[in-house]
């Protein structure tokens, strides 16, 4: 379990994390999200004894981060946003060197490593030099290196930023076996891949906490302030008048009008307390209109726009 | 600190570096050797002391990547959020160092079989200049280490040590110039001083200068004549900066910028 | 709502906190800078704790050891022993008239300077040792010779001073040397005598000479500095009395030494030596065979040397036994030395001996004359002698064997004139005792006989030292090792072990 009660980090005048507060409790998959520089990070840094706390505490387990950092730190493995991987070393001797950091007994050792390196399915790669793999068997190296230990909590900071999807699918099947027998705090900053993952969110932004929520009230809270785009062939005012008609349609906007062609695209947005599913409806409206659907799908909320519907629900 | 030691030793010999560091230094000595030995005369320890003059050269290469590799790569977070005490890596950094000196130092030692199977001297002074030699070592990596954990660029590293290091190796005429320079700025200025009185501070500063030359203080041992004052000024120097070493690693949990 | 009122929260603290400064970074921050200020001002301390001074001696010396064999750079218990015995107020300065030396490698002062570091930590305050460059001081010299006796202004030596009197040691002085082999332009040292030097300056200059030694010269000998260093080592001081013919030996002769003359001593000198004996003198001749003096049969000398039964032959002692002789040379050979002098030249029982006249006892028929051999040839000797008009050798065919030092005293004397006659130089020479050392068997035994003589077994003596010779064995190191030697050390180690990581490379970096 860890606690983490009002944490404030000062880098001169700006407070890159300001008095964040949650709980992760024992088994869950807790994802952090936040946009960019919202403090994800550091919060990440501070909680695995990287970074001191400007201010406010962190319990790992019952261990105070500062004042009991090796019983605390012995709890965790951490993956940082860059994975910490010797390029000049295999696969084998780099996690051999992790275990000697860590102190995990010799005796262990062996039986650790074998089943962390099948665990993450580097078994093959293990006498490969790290510089030579790619991008996700690093990736994955840096996650078999926070397994060495057997931590009771996992921190991924950013696992599958920078990866291609099929490393993101692999990596994301990986951390939710890792789930079965560990607490994990994921950061990112995409929405769906926390809620791919994770049993609960908290959101910052700013250095401060937006919310914290499950996520499937989350997933209610974003529905209702779901939008559709729309791209059509046909005369816009006439289309955007019969959308506006639909039952459940709050509003519609005008995004791109293409006179020429007589192409546009609107954005339809959904009523909140909308109980049926308007997209049946929209297509009839289309298809009764004889104005040809070129593109209709569902619009992902940026994270700007869920701060501010759950901020200002 | 032994995983530390371990990986940064095994690092040397998993790159071409080590080899190449050896392969020159046995160059080197092998030189110094041999210049003597074919003149029929042999002192282990002139070799020696000719070895420790290329500590400026030596050190800064070995030391450099130390943690300014660290910090690039990334890597040194391992350190800040495993559980192992910062100063245990900075140990462990610096043995490694030490043992690579001593892997290196082999050279010397086979010259030593050599003179002593040739019906030369290898004697009480000689191991005396063994001694001074790494505790010289031991001063020299200390501040090559401070350097490397100052900056994350190895060349950068390598220039702040090689500059400390050939200041250290020239504190003898830093120490006259200063004292030249301290008796040019009294005899110019107004007071009407006495000259042998400007004479006595001059050298007054040229011995603080030179006090903390570690090669004035270590200059006896080549000749069987061991004191313990020098060895603590080199492994007290060398602690000095191995903390200050970790102070500065420390200082990223807690500095605001 | 559970979610909101944590936000609140948050926000809230954040105001409670925001103007306050970073209490938990300061400290870090503090600890941080405090701790490391606390070490190195420690690690100042400790290391200027080392300079302190217990008793006028630093601490750094109290914890100096030298391990040498021979003790370079340390002072002998001798001289230790004798600066404890002097009074605890005793000062005396010894002032080096330079900059101090800042390399002392393969100079003169590298088995000076620190040799002068441990008389200060050795004597408990007695001695101090500064370096005092005239150029910049020039009051330091009028402070050390107010009576302008010697030129200090234009010499770069050590001055001893105490009570007012001085001695000067030049530090070329203080090494014997090879007078034979030059090495880049300078004489080869053979040993280090820097001790002995300012030991017996101190002695000296403390409890004033003892004895007075008189050299008779002006008949063709050698110069006597090496053999007067050693009488000043032993307290005696030397002086030089010219051969005439109103030659007198002064009533404070406390030993003569005739020392390698090559032309006789006058009848007129025979009689005032004589008589120099009569009173109880003692007296040291050397004389050898050799260029000069092979025509000199010394008639003089040997009327004199009656008076004590002795006679010097006028001819070349020929060595036939080869073991005896060094390196094949018939005249430059080995001698045995007389059992009852065994003790005097330290473990050696075999002497050196060149180009030597035989001693034999002269006719005097006198019981109480006591005479003994002291060096003997084998018994396969042949004489020769060097013949004027052909200018060959002429040999005698005669088996023998000779004596080529005698010593001779009276018994039952209250007083004894006591002599020691050599046929060799290799006693006496400035030139043996430059070349092997002061610690050379011949020379050690010339110095036991003089304390013999003087019965000045107890004055404060300290050998010379060994200089640590870093020659290899020249036999196992022929120049084709050597080219071996070269190619394997700076050629192929190097280049395998670049090979070695190339490879190593190569292999992990397709790991």
């Amino acid at each position: 379990m860890i606690e983490i009660n009002n944490l404030v980090k000062r880098y001169g005048d700006i407070k890159a994390v300001n008095g964040i507060s949650f709980t992760v409790n024992d088994g869950e998959v807790l994802g952090f999200l936040g946009p960019n520089g919202a403090g994800k990070s550091t919060t990440m840094n501070i909680i695995t004894g990287y970074l001191s706390s400007t201010s406010g505490y962190v319990k790992v387990n019952g261990h105070d981060i500062l004042e009991e950092p090796e019983e605390a730190k012995k709890c965790i493995g951490y993956l940082p946003e860059i994975p910490p991987l010797y390029f000049d070393m295999t696969v084998l001797e780099y996690l051999n060197f992790i275990c000697d950091l860590k102190k995990v007994p010799r005796a262990e050792r062996k039986e650790q490593l074998a089943s962390i390196l099948s665990m993450v399915k580097i078994i093959d790669m293990a006498d490969r030099l790290i510089g030579n793999l790619s991008k996700g068997y690093k990736q994955r190296v840096g996650i078999a290196q926070a397994l060495v230990g057997n931590p009771d909590i996992l921190i991924l900071d950013e696992p599958t930023v920078g990866l291609d999807p099929n490393q993101i699918i692999e990596i994301r099947k990986l951390i939710r076996k890792l789930a079965e027998n560990h607490t994990v705090i994921i950061s990112s900053h995409i929405l769906s891949e926390v809620q791919a993952v994770c049993d609960r969110v908290v959101i910052i932004n700013k250095g401060k906490v937006a919310a914290i929520d499950s996520i499937t009230d989350l997933s209610k809270k974003l529905s209702g302030s779901s939008k559709l785009s729309l791209s059509f062939k046909g005369p816009e005012k006439e289309v955007m008048n019969a959308l506006r008609s639909i039952p459940g349609i709050s509003n519609v906007v005008s995004i791109v009008a293409n006179k020429d062609t007589s192409i546009s695209q609107v954005e339809i947005t959904i009523s909140n307390d909308s109980k049926t599913d308007v997209r049946a409806s929209v297509f009839y409206a289309m298809s009764k209109g004889n104005w040809p659907i070129l593109e209709f799908r569902s619009m992902d909320p940026t994270l700007e726009e869920i701060f501010l519907s759950i901020t200002s629900a | 600190m032994t995983a530390v030691y371990k990986r940064e030793l095994a690092s040397y010999f998993r790159s071409p570096v080590g080899y190449v560091a050896l392969a020159l230094y046995g160059f080197l000595s092998g030189f110094f050797f041999i210049n003597q030995y074919s003149g029929g005369n042999v002192n282990v320890s002139n070799e020696i002391m000719s070895l420790a003059s290329f500590f400026v050269i030596i050190v800064p290469v070995i030391t450099m990547g130390l943690f300014a590799e660290d910090k690039k790569r990334g890597t040194e977070v391992l350190f800040y959020t495993s559980p192992v005490s910062l100063f245990d890596v900075v140990l462990g950094k610096f043995f490694a160092a030490i043992t690579l000196i001593a892997i290196l130092f082999v050279n010397v030692l086979v010259h030593m079989i050599i003179t002593a199977a040739s019906g030369g001297v290898v004697n009480i002074g000689t191991w005396g200049s063994v001694l001074v030699y790494f505790f010289l070592a031991m001063l020299f990596i200390s501040i090559g280490i401070f350097a490397s954990a100052l900056t994350d660029t190895q060349i950068i590293a390598a220039i702040i040590s090689f500059v400390v290091i050939l200041c250290v190796q020239l504190l003898s005429t830093i120490s006259s110039l200063a004292s030249s320079a301290v008796a040019s700025l009294l005899s110019a200025s107004l007071f009407n001083l006495n000259p042998e009185k400007v004479n006595s501070v001059c050298d007054k500063v040229a011995s603080a200068i030179s006090w903390l030359d570690p090669f004035s203080k270590t200059n006896d041992f080549r000749y069987g004549v061991f004191s313990i004052s020098p060895l603590v000024y080199c492994a007290s120097m060398a602690l000095v900066f191995l903390f200050l070493t970790y102070r500065i690693l420390e200082k990223k949990r807690w500095s605001q910028k | 709502m559970s979610k909101d009122n944590k936000v609140d929260n948050s926000v809230k603290t954040k105001k409670n906190d925001g103007v306050k400064s970073d209490i938990r970074n300061d400290k870090l921050k503090l600890f941080s800078i405090g701790s490391f200020l606390i070490l190195l001002v420690s690690v100042l301390a400790i290391n200027i704790i080392f300079g302190l001074k217990i008793n006028k001696t630093t601490i750094d010396d109290y914890l100096t050891y030298d391990m040498s064999s021979t003790g370079q750079n340390s002072v002998s218990e001798i001289t230790i022993s004798y600066l404890n015995s002097l009074p605890a107020n005793t000062n005396i300065r010894i002032v080096g008239l330079f900059d101090k030396p800042k390399s002392l490698r393969d100079t003169p002062y590298e088995y000076i300077v620190p040799l002068l570091d441990d008389y200060v930590a050795v004597s408990g305050g007695r001695v101090t040792v500064e370096y005092i460059n005239p150029t910049t001081y020039p009051s330091i010299i009028s402070e050390l010779d107010p009576r302008g006796v010697y030129d200090l202004a234009n010499t770069s030596c050590y001055v001893i001073s105490n009570g007012g009197n001085i001695i000067e040691i030049m530090p070329v002085d203080c090494f014997t040397y090879d007078s034979e082999y030059l090495q880049y332009g300078y004489y080869l040292p053979t040993s280090n005598i820097v001790e002995s030097k300012f030991t017996s300056a101190i002695v000296n200059l403390t409890q004033g000479y003892s004895y007075k030694a008189y050299f008779v010269t002006g008949l063709g000998e050698g110069t006597h500095t090496q053999l007067s260093n050693m009488f000043s080592a032993l307290g005696i001081e030397s002086s030089d009395i010219q051969a005439s013919d109103n030659f007198e030996v002064p009533a404070d002769c406390d030993l003569l030494v005739i020392n390698g003359i090559s032309s006789d001593i006058t009848s007129s000198m025979a009689l005032g030596i004589q008589d120099y004996l009569g009173r109880g003198g003692k007296l040291i001749v050397a004389v050898n065979y050799y260029n000069t003096n092979v025509a000199e049969s010394y008639p003089n000398l040997n009327s004199l040397l009656s008076y004590v039964n002795i006679r010097i032959q006028n001819a070349l002692v020929m060595e036939n036994d080869t073991s005896l002789q060094i390196n094949s040379d018939k005249f430059n050979t080995l001698v045995n030395l007389n059992s009852a002098f065994t003790s005097m030249a330290g473990e050696a029982t075999l002497l050196r001996n060149s180009y030597a006249r035989p001693i034999t006892t002269a006719d005097t028929p006198f019981a109480y004359i006591q005479t003994q051999p002291v060096v003997t040839t084998s018994s396969n000797v042949t004489l020769s002698q060097f013949d004027e008009n052909t200018g060959n050798l002429i040999q005698n065919s005669v088996l023998g064997q000779y004596n080529v030092g005698m010593y001779a005293t009276y018994e039952g004397t209250p007083n004894p004139p006591e002599v020691y006659v050599f046929g060799t130089m290799t006693f006496t020479s400035d030139e043996y005792i430059s070349n092997f050392g002061f610690n050379d068997a011949n020379v050690v035994f010339t110095r036991n006989i003089v304390r013999a003589l003087l019965k000045a077994e107890d004055t404060v003596f300290v050998e010379g030292k060994a200089l640590s010779d870093y020659s290899i064995d020249t036999t196992k190191v022929t120049s084709n090792s050597v080219t071996v030697l070269t190619f394997v050390l700076i050629a192929i180690v190097p280049l395998a072990l670049v090979i070695a990581g190339v490879i190593v490379y190569n292999k992990r970096k397709n790991l």
